[in-house]
């Protein structure tokens, strides 16, 4: 039994990636991740991978910034102060329009990406978890987790014919960052 | 596999031959990963010292008053307003090329948008300057936001476009920024798994602990999706609001209904104008001519040409209504800005603005490298003239002859404006050389699609039309990055 | 039980031992060490460390201690023993007098701070003249002495008063004369000082000049009808007006007596009753009444006795030779002429010249038109202006001689206002002793032995007699500033009485004036004069030969007729120059050509081109007594071809910080001809290379055919009020919402353009007002005064084909092959401030609710809130708003007056001086404003029409003016805004202005 952690097919091309992915999925092999330098459109699928909620945070967002501004046009305008302003109504409707829009825009983008942030463990100082410093350049990697998968020569043979150019045992899961 | 494989008759956008992923990588990290060169420092000592002229001549004005500058009773904004708005202008084509392009799958826009993207905040950063700068009391710049505050319950006027303005600014800066540095997340993760020592350690507290898994990939492309779906109202919206500072006047020559689509197409002329000043000479001094092709800079070309088109438009219309109008205050105002003591601003707007980007038509002149540059540039002189114009002349002369007047400007009006093009410039100098000037990612999505390599390939397996692929060769030979050979190798 | 315990200090005391009762004397139970400490070897001992330490300890503490003084706090210190009659923060209002008009200090905390009208006065009872609303602030002029001066070095009074009264007994010892060199005295008990001076020492004489004087009219008047004074003009009664060069309205005579008289036959109240009068004004340069005529022609200098000699043909049907050859003219005179007989009793000619041989043509012609009883009073004469040019002829001429043992200058400068100052100075030299009292070291001060500083007019008791039977008091508001005294009380000290001259005055005035009526002093001091009411008009029998007269005049004309006719004239702001150092009216653009801080040569746009001339550029003029001086040229329309104007009362040398070399003197310009001195010359013109931009106001002078001015004919006038107000024309005004309420109060202002003269005393009243900072004459050519209000000057001419040009381009098109276009001006004057509107642009657009609108509709500013946008500015279709570019009022730069401590004392505290950065603009005087309402309330009553006054309105002698509440119909202003004639500016903008403007009419002159 060797101290294999995980097992890392290195592929050059995308096209290949998918190639390896269906070859191992077809003789159950279950993959861990994938690594790409780039996004890899279909890939989620393939994994099985559901569809993000991120849009629907976007909404809640925009909606509370609508409401926000209106609120604070409406309180500051009408209800905390009225003032006679060039003989202007205090509620001149039109003139909430702008300010509306930018807070919600406003509201929404910042909303939504702190969430994305969130979600994925995007933050300023996180230690990166990278398990191959070329996916991030040249090559697309397909993890697999060696403890699960027992057949190392197997999950070897079939990464090599699906054009895998290089096939990793790594006894640790990260690249270390000290 | 060959799903992607688009039509042939597409011009490529990345050339070169074998350009393999990792060659991606080297040739945009190369500025990024190596020590500047000459050129580099040449640029940047003038900027840096014009960004000193910038900072002196400010500060003289916070020291003594806006006194300092030309302005008067009858004139109360002339440069400064005029440089705000020009700068919020050029900010404009970043969000464009990467918002708008986006949504029309305008795959050109992958290897433009990142260094568009960073002038825009640049610019926006230099217009911001001018909010301030403008005041007469510029240590209470933080009193145009709704801040509770020891006067009780006094609130901020929401019925002023300068609120408008000041909303919709720090929004758009916000909500570029954010795009842009998500954008830049995977790029930064690049270089940090390429670096070593203390870069990586920076780089890596940068990169927010990126790897590329699927997961975040889907993300990430949703968030863009979205942050372009919501940009580009708001990109509109900004200059559409810049513009209500004298639309919503009554001011003869300000009052125009016209101004909010005006401006906007005023914004991305200067704006794409602005990107090609500065790619123009990227792309030859860090070598990315494989990436920035003569396909981008014509295609630039053809958006200045369009816009230049519709911002003349807008002059014309301008003039009929105000003599359709009937209001002798708007026909006096045109005919002033037309024969009047600031006749020269008038026509220089028109030459630069409306007259120049016609050029364009003429494919010669689009695809030529040094004149598009040098139009690029004198759009943008063009752009600050029609801002001079809408603002200066419109005032000078309004309702009452006894407070007519004129504006002369003071060194320090000079000295604020050339100074904060020299910020600009430090600002995206020192970019170039710490971030990456072209999004690698985006750019590797091009590689087995739309490159010269990739239709190479498609050319040599044949079974293509042949009509098509001589189409496809002649289309190539503007290129200048793309050699004899190269074509001739289509051939065989 | 009471204890009566006692306690030792030891059993010494208990026994009282000798040695404790010897040591319980001394301080110290046992002698100190000193002796050996103070001795040879206690000083040559080195200190012990424990000592060291402890002083070092000591010292270290102590001077920490010190160090913990913080720097030196000013505390303000309340009144101790407060004055009863002063309230901090209420105003207390004094009867005073200014150059004889009856007026109101208003004092706050014991400084005067604003010069208001006597409302209970005689004549003159609302407004003041720009010179008098700035004369406060020449109270607290830094460049004056602090003290007496003997040569230079500073003294005490004893001093002063040792010297001159030697001086003086050397002089009567010696029999040399002694002279009292001084402007115009009116004042009784002044001249009573004087009196008894010259009975003490009988050498002694009165020399009374005046820097501009009116020596020709009165000799004139001596000849003709024996009486040898001013008679009291009244306009009010004239229905018909023809002055030749007399700037009545603006620096001629009691022009602000006149301006009242003359607007009440032409305001709105007089025009509602169909009456008008009629100007018909033949002048050289365009001057304030000139601009206010009905009709004006432009004459020579050398004209304008031909214009009287035909004038008087005209009406009396003789046919004296020399009269006015020039079609224009005739056919004016032809008309002129009809008109004054038609009005018969109710026509007044008047002459501005000093030449005694046409002043008495025009007293023959005024004969002929039965004006003298009528619209001239000789009988209530003026006691204004009683200089006498020839006394100060002699003057010299004794000096010179050596004849004069000592000469005193009182209120007088001649050697910066006397033509000949070389000879005045050079017979100076032959005077032994000279004292000034100058209240600083000007000109002539500086020529003499000593400056006994007088008090301002607001630190001194006294009093005026400025018209026959009116006498008006001179209290003082606040003490002597500085080390100075009273002129009179030093002839008083000098004469040898010990009497205080408040004494002296309240008993003059208990014997002389108040005697015979059961008025008493306190009476006096309350409402400020004694009236003795008019006496009847005597018969006058006219004397003295015309023809003389007319042979005189065209001689006269005939010394004009070489090189350049030059006329020299008072500017209305600076008048004679004797307020040099006064900011406020340095800054105070001149009414016509808008000029501030110079003066200049005004020529016509034509004849300049003649001498190749243009805007900016600069001659040198030089007279015919080799006398040059170098200014820019000022195209003005209307003056005369082949004429100049030129400014007195500019290029003072040593009037202070803010008047030195502000301007040439034009002064050496003046000639001396049969006993008068004459404003009237000739130069050669030559062009100097360098250029010199004035300091305008104003740069644009045509209204390009806007109906911003609507004006009328007085003919159509009357079948249709209406007529020109836009009124027939008026559209149904539409609101997008709902209008504001304004339940209690509605501010509202009406300006009759008929009215307003264009003087611009309202422009200075509102400086002091509001605390308006003077920026000086660079900033203003940058366009950047900062006055809240302003009077827009526009010019319109008369095409050759009879049409109003009122369009630039038009202009310049006709200019080419019309050469009388420049003189066919027509001047109206528009008085423009915040106009307060309902739907204020200004309040839009401002981001920080710095400006919004009241509930009594007025247009708010909160300094406190702007940070300076300077949005509201732009999107303002008046421009009325002002920014302060930097912190004038404590910038070295600006250092015009308001930079020290002691100047800011004419602040008003009831405003607050403006930080940079911040915007400002008309408030409608709201402090004013809340203290009526204020004034109201306490007194438990509603406010009535006319409790309060703003500013500007009050300055306003022609009540042009008229300010109120719209809430209550029956205030002036209601009243007064029903009127058919008002329009609002650009009210199609539908910004709802509250200030609306009456029609200009002219009472044209139709063939």
């Amino acid at each position: 039994m060797s101290d294999t952690k995980y097992i890392l097919g290195h592929f050059e091309h995308p096209d290949d990636l998918m190639d390896g992915i269906d070859k191992l999925q077809k003789s159950n092999v279950s993959i861990y991740d994938v690594y790409t330098p780039m996004p890899i459109h279909g890939i989620e699928a393939k994994l099985g991978i559901p569809r993000s909620r991120l849009p629907i945070v976007a909404f809640l967002c925009g909606i509370t910034g609508t409401i926000s501004g209106i609120s604070l046009l409406y309180y500051t305008l009408h209800k905390d102060w009225p003032m006679n302003i060039g003989g202007k109504p205090t509620l001149p409707m039109p003139d909430f329009v702008p300010i509306t829009f930018e807070l919600t825009i406003l509201f929404c983008a910042l909303g939504m990406v702190a969430t994305f942030y969130f979600r994925s463990h995007l933050f300023p100082g996180r230690a990166p978890r990278v398990m191959d410093l070329r996916a991030t350049n040249d090559r697309f990697v397909v993890a697999i987790d060696a403890r699960v998968n027992t057949d190392h020569e197997k999950i070897d043979s079939l990464l090599k014919d699906a054009g895998a150019v290089e096939v990793l045992h790594n006894k640790r899961k990260y690249v270390s960052y000290e | 596999m060959s799903s992607h494989n688009e039509s042939i008759i597409r011009e490529p956008l990345v050339t070169g031959k074998n350009i393999t992923y990792a060659k991606v990588t080297d040739d945009i990290l190369v500025p990024v990963e190596n020590k500047p060169n000459r050129a580099w420092w040449i640029g940047f000592t003038m900027a840096a010292l014009g960004a000193m002229l910038w900072v002196f001549s400010v500060s003289y004005t916070f020291w003594t008053g806006i006194g300092a500058w030309g302005l008067n009773k009858t004139v109360g904004w002339a440069w400064d307003i005029t440089d705000f708005v020009w700068w919020v202008g050029i900010g404009h084509a970043g969000t464009l090329i990467s918002a708008v392009l986006l949504l029309f799958r305008q795959n050109w826009r992958n290897s433009i948008n990142r260094s568009a993207e960073a002038m825009t905040i640049f610019a926006v950063i230099c217009a911001a300057t001018y909010v301030v700068a403008h005041m007469g009391r510029p240590w209470l710049a933080y009193w145009i936001f709704p801040l509770p505050n020891q006067f009780g319950s006094l609130w901020v006027n929401f019925n002023s476009p300068l609120v408008w303005d000041a909303f919709a600014i720090s929004t758009y800066f916000t909500v570029s920024l954010v795009f842009w540095y998500t954008g830049l997340l995977p790029d930064i993760a690049t270089v940090r798994d390429r670096a070593t020592g203390l870069r990586r350690r920076i780089y890596s507290v940068l990169s927010f602990g990126w790897t590329g898994n699927v997961k975040t990939w889907q993300r990430f492309e949703i968030v863009s999706l979205i942050l372009a779906g919501i940009s580009t109202p708001l990109v509109l919206s900004v200059h559409t609001i810049v513009s209500m500072d004298f639309a919503t006047s009554l001011i003869p020559g300000w009052h125009t209904t016209i101004f909010p689509p005006y401006f906007v197409a005023g914004a991305i002329f200067s704006g794409f104008a602005m990107v090609q000043t500065l790619l123009l000479i990227a792309r030859k001094v860090l070598n990315f001519e494989n990436y920035i092709t003569m396909f981008h800079i014509e295609s630039m070309n053809k958006i200045i040409m369009t816009t230049g088109s519709i911002v003349g438009v807008a002059y014309l219309t301008e003039l009929f209504i105000a003599w359709y109008s009937g209001s002798e205050y708007e026909m006096a105002a045109f005919a002033n800005r037309i024969a009047g003591p600031y006749w020269w601003a008038y026509w220089s707007m028109m030459t630069c603005n409306v007259i120049s980007p016609q050029l364009f038509w003429f494919k010669k002149i689009r695809t030529s490298i040094p004149i598009s540059w040098v139009l690029s540039i004198v759009v943008n002189i063009g752009m600050w003239f029609e801002r001079f114009v809408i603002i200066v002349t419109s005032l000078h002369r309004d309702f009452l002859p006894s407070s007519w007047a004129m504006f002369y400007p003071t060194w320090t009006d000079v000295g604020v404006f050339v100074g904060s093009i020299g910020l600009f410039f430090t600002l995206f100098l020192l970019f170039l050389r710490v971030l990456p000037g072209i999004a690698i990612a985006e750019v590797k999505l091009l590689l087995h699609s739309a490159s010269y390599q990739q239709k190479l390939k498609l050319v040599k397996e044949g079974h293509l039309n042949p009509e098509q692929v001589k189409f496809y060769q002649e289309s190539l030979t503007k290129y200048d990055s793309v050699s004899e050979e190269e074509i001739k190798e289509l051939a065989k | 039980m009471d204890s009566n315990k006692k306690y030792w200090k030891g059993i010494e005391e208990l026994e009282q031992t000798p040695a404790f009762v010897k040591n319980s004397k001394s301080e110290f139970a046992e002698s100190l060490p000193l002796e050996n400490v103070l001795n040879e070897a206690g000083l040559s001992t080195k200190t012990p460390r424990r000592d060291f330490l402890k002083a070092l300890g000591f010292g270290l503490g102590a001077v920490s201690l010190a160090a913990c003084q913080s720097t030196p706090v000013h505390k303000s210190i309340p009144y101790l023993i407060k004055p009863e009659e002063v309230t901090p923060g209420v105003p207390n209002y004094y009867a005073s007098s200014y150059k004889g008009q009856s007026v109101l200090v208003k004092t706050r905390e014991g400084r005067p701070i604003l010069i208001e009208a006597n409302p209970a006065a005689k004549g003159l009872n609302c407004g003041t003249d720009a010179a008098t609303q700035a004369s406060v602030l020449d109270l607290y002029d830094m460049s004056k002495l602090k003290g007496p001066k003997i040569k230079g070095k500073e003294v005490d009074w004893e001093e002063v008063d040792q010297q001159v009264i030697a001086a003086l007994n050397a002089a009567n010892a010696s029999g040399k004369g002694i002279r009292i060199i001084s402007s115009t005295i009116n004042s009784p008990s002044a001249l009573a000082v004087i009196a008894g001076f010259t009975e003490k020492y009988p050498t002694t004489k009165l020399v009374q000049v005046d820097a501009v004087s009116y020596a020709g009219l009165i000799k004139a008047n001596e000849a003709n009808f024996g009486k040898a004074v001013i008679p009291h003009y009244r306009f009010d009664k004239a229905e018909v007006i023809v002055s030749v060069d007399a700037d009545f309205l603006g620096t001629w005579l009691a022009s602000e007596e006149y301006t009242q008289q003359f607007i009440s036959n032409r305001d709105y109240k007089s025009l509602e009753k169909g009456k008008m009068s009629r100007l018909i004004q033949f002048e050289t340069g365009l001057s304030l009444t000139g601009s206010n005529a009905d009709a004006r022609i432009a004459v020579k200098l050398s004209e304008q006795g031909p214009v009287l000699i035909s004038l008087y043909n005209a009406i009396t049907g003789q046919t004296l030779p020399g009269g006015v050859k020039n079609a224009k003219v005739e056919k004016a005179i032809a008309l002129a002429s009809k008109e004054l007989l038609k009005a018969k009793g109710k026509a007044l000619v008047v002459a501005g010249t000093n030449d005694v041989a046409i002043q008495s043509l025009t007293n023959a012609i005024n004969v002929a038109l039965g004006s003298y009883g009528t619209t001239i009073d000789l009988d209530n004469e003026s006691y204004q202006y009683k200089g006498n040019d020839t006394d100060f002829a002699d003057f010299i001429k004794e000096a010179k001689a050596g004849s004069i043992g000592l000469a005193f200058f009182l209120d007088a400068n001649p050697a910066y206002e006397f033509y000949d100052n070389k000879g005045f100075k050079e017979a100076l030299t032959k005077v032994p002793f000279k004292l000034s009292f100058s209240d600083r070291e000007d000109e002539t001060a500086l020529l003499t032995d000593i400056i006994a500083p007088n008090h301002n007019y607001l630190e001194s008791w006294g009093d005026a007699n400025a018209l026959k039977g009116y006498y008006t008091i001179v209290q003082p508001t606040i003490n002597p500033v500085f080390n100075t005294r009273q002129a009179e009380q030093s002839f008083l000290v000098w004469t040898g009485s010990d009497v205080n001259y408040h004494d002296f005055v309240k008993s003059y005035w208990e014997q002389h004036i108040l005697a015979g009526t059961e008025r008493t002093w306190e009476d006096v001091l309350q409402n400020g004069f004694e009236y003795k009411g008019e006496l009847p008009a005597g018969v006058y029998t006219y004397a003295g030969d015309v023809t003389n007269y007319a042979a005189d005049v065209v001689n006269f004309s005939k010394t004009l007729a070489k090189d350049v006719e030059v006329q020299l004239y008072q500017s209305v702001a600076l008048r004679d120059g004797k307020q040099g150092n006064n900011a406020y009216l340095h800054e105070l653009p001149d009414p016509i050509s808008k000029v501030t801080w110079d003066n200049y040569v005004a020529i016509s746009p034509n004849y300049a081109k003649t001498l190749n001339l243009g805007e900016n550029s600069v001659v040198k003029v030089t007279d015919d007594n080799g006398y040059s001086i170098e200014l820019p040229v000022l195209l003005q329309p209307g003056q005369a071809q082949g004429t100049v104007s030129i400014a007195l009362g500019y290029g003072r040398t040593n009037a202070g910080k803010a008047g030195n070399g502000v301007g040439k003197n034009a002064y050496p310009f003046v000639k001396f001809a049969n006993g008068t001195l004459r404003f009237a010359t000739t130069a050669k013109l030559d062009k100097v290379a360098d250029t010199y931009e004035l300091a305008q106001t104003q740069t644009h002078h045509t209204i390009e055919g806007r109906n911003i001015i609507r004006e009328t004919t007085f003919k159509d006038y009357l079948k249709d009020p209406s007529h020109g107000s836009g009124k027939d024309k008026k559209h149904e005004g539409y609101d997008l919402w709902n209008k504001y309420e304004s339940p209690g109060h509605k501010w509202v202002m009406a300006v009759d353009l008929n009215a307003c003269t264009g003087c611009g005393s309202c422009i200075v009243a509102c400086n002091i007002e509001n605390n308006i900072p003077v920026v000086g004459r660079d900033e203003v050519r940058r366009r950047r005064e900062m006055h809240w209000m302003r009077v827009d000057r526009y010019y319109s001419f008369e095409s050759k084909d009879g049409e109003q040009v009122t369009e630039e381009k038009e202009l310049n098109r006709l200019q080419g092959e019309d050469e009388t276009l420049w003189d066919n001006v027509s001047v109206v004057h528009q008085p423009m401030m915040c106009q307060h509107c309902d739907h204020a642009p200004c309040e839009t657009v401002c981001p920080v609710l710095a400006t919004v609108h009241s509930s009594e509709g007025l247009n708010h500013m909160a300094y406190n809130r702007c940070f300076g946008t300077r949005y509201c500015a732009n999107n303002c279709p008046y421009k009325v708003r002002r920014f302060n570019w930097f912190n004038y009022w404590n910038d070295s730069r600006f250092d015009n007056y308001l930079n020290n401590e002691f100047t800011q004392l004419v602040l008003n505290p009831d405003v607050t001086s403006r930080s940079r950065g911040v915007m400002e603009k008309c408030s409608m005087c709201i402090q004013r404003i809340q203290a009526g309402k204020l004034k109201a309330k306490l007194e438990k009553r509603p406010l009535k029409d006319g409790d309060i006054t703003l500013a500007c309105g009050n300055a306003c002698s022609a009540n042009a003016i008229i300010f109120g509440d719209l809430n209550d119909p029956n205030s002036e202003v209601s009243k007064a805004l029903k009127s058919e004639r008002v329009y609002y500016v650009l009210e199609e903008l539908n910004v709802q202005p509250n200030i609306g403007y009456m029609t200009k009419v002219r009472n044209s002159l139709e063939a």
